[in-house]
């Protein structure tokens, strides 16, 4: 410990000597643990809503074709407006496009099991 | 050392999962004929996805921890598409499907650059984190320019002399890009290899070639939607000293070259 009592301020006198400590006492033993419980399986994950939303896989079901087919057709509006290509051509590409995407859908998901 | 767990099913195990599983493969084939206006049944895509998950059955081995759909579902839809691509349906003759056999020939070609779409998997830049529409947005758009290349280059082909001009715009935004970004637009979708191959070729990641495509077509259709070529795109740091090996080998940029000739051609 250190003696302060009539130490100037910002001086150390000296150190008195410091007490033992004690011995620690043992631990106990971990008694008993019950065993931890299975967790239940998850039973149903609700559908997200929005096109994507939520899938970091980009993962799409037959639910959102329309929603999808829609895009495509908008998203084509856009990029061909100053493309130069032939709007009929453009028709061709565009329905190459909708049709690769529809043959990708099942109205069966892979739902991660076996 | 442990030995890998490479084990394969019992056959009443195979066979309980092929009965398992028989009406989902049966909903591949049928996603197969209505994207393509076919009949799943008359045009045989129920027994080549039946025959396709029978196979995989066979070869399934749970131990890789790989769900059976997860493992499966390429399989079945490949094995779906090849048949479609054989039956008489595909070939229609009809005029007014000229149109409907031109896009189903583009479409199919998209499965080989695009293979997360036979998963039904939009997120076509294998590196794109959906989380919501715009990534979607951005899929679509790269499909877009795919097709639009693939058409060119079966225009191109044909012997419509006017196929040239009108893809003349976007032959010339290609014909702009560095020599390896043509290269590698000219052998994905000229002359159809695989960017696995590709990068095999080059001895780099397969990841540098899909990234860079990626980045090419993004390019490509953001100078086709403003009709103009703004900034030349810089090629990435893993494709460096590739690009540079081109240019000291003399690669001539293939893209360039044709729209020279077209140029010449058209006066």
């Amino acid at each position: 410990m250190v003696d302060d009592k009539k130490g100037k301020k910002g001086s150390i006198s000296g150190v008195k000597g410091s007490k033992k400590t004690g011995q620690i006492q043992e631990t106990g033993g971990v008694e008993n643990l019950s065993s931890v419980e299975k967790a239940a399986g998850i039973s149903k994950v609700g559908k997200a809503l929005g096109i994507g939303n939520g899938k970091s896989t980009g993962q799409m079901s037959l639910a959102e074709r329309e929603q999808i087919l829609k895009m495509v057709e908008d998203e084509a509006k856009q990029f061909f407006k100053n493309s130069g290509i032939p709007k009929e051509k453009q028709e061709v590409i565009e329905q190459a496009v909708k049709m690769a995407i529809d043959t990708g859908l099942i109205d069966e998901p892979d739902d991660g099991k076996q | 050392m442990e030995q890998e767990a490479t084990e394969t099913l019992s056959i009443e195990e195979a066979n309980e999962l092929v009965l398992k599983h028989t009406g989902w493969a049966e909903s591949i084939a049928r996603s197969v004929a209505r994207g393509w206006n076919l009949d799943w049944q008359q045009d045989g895509l129920d027994g080549a996805a039946m025959e396709a998950l029978i196979f995989c059955s066979r070869r399934y081995t749970p131990d890789r921890g790989v769900p059976f759909k997860g493992y499966a579902r390429r399989r079945v839809h490949e094995a779906a598409t090849e048949a479609a691509r054989k039956s008489k349906g595909w070939e229609k003759k009809n005029s007014n499907q000229k149109n409907e056999r031109l896009a189903r020939a583009i479409s199919a070609e998209l499965f080989d650059i695009f293979p997360g779409l036979r998963s039904g998997n939009l997120s076509v830049s294998q590196d794109e984190s959906g989380s919501d529409g715009e990534s979607v947005r951005v899929s679509i758009r790269q499909l877009l320019v795919g097709a639009t290349l693939i058409a060119t280059r079966q225009d191109l082909a044909s012997t419509d002399p006017d196929a040239a001009l009108d893809y003349k715009k976007a032959l010339h935004v290609m014909a702009k890009l560095e020599t390896i970004h043509q290269v590698i637009l000219w052998r994905i979708y000229w002359e159809e290899e695989s960017m696995r191959s590709v990068a095999s070729d080059w001895e780099i990641d397969e990841l540098n070639v899909i990234r860079e495509h990626k980045a090419i077509l993004e390019h490509v259709q953001k100078a086709l939607m403003k009709g103009s070529i703004s900034q030349a795109l810089r090629v990435r740091p893993g494709l460096k000293q590739t690009a540079l090996q081109l240019k000291r080998d003399g690669t001539e940029p293939p893209f360039s070259k044709m729209y020279k000739e077209i140029k010449k051609s058209d006066g």
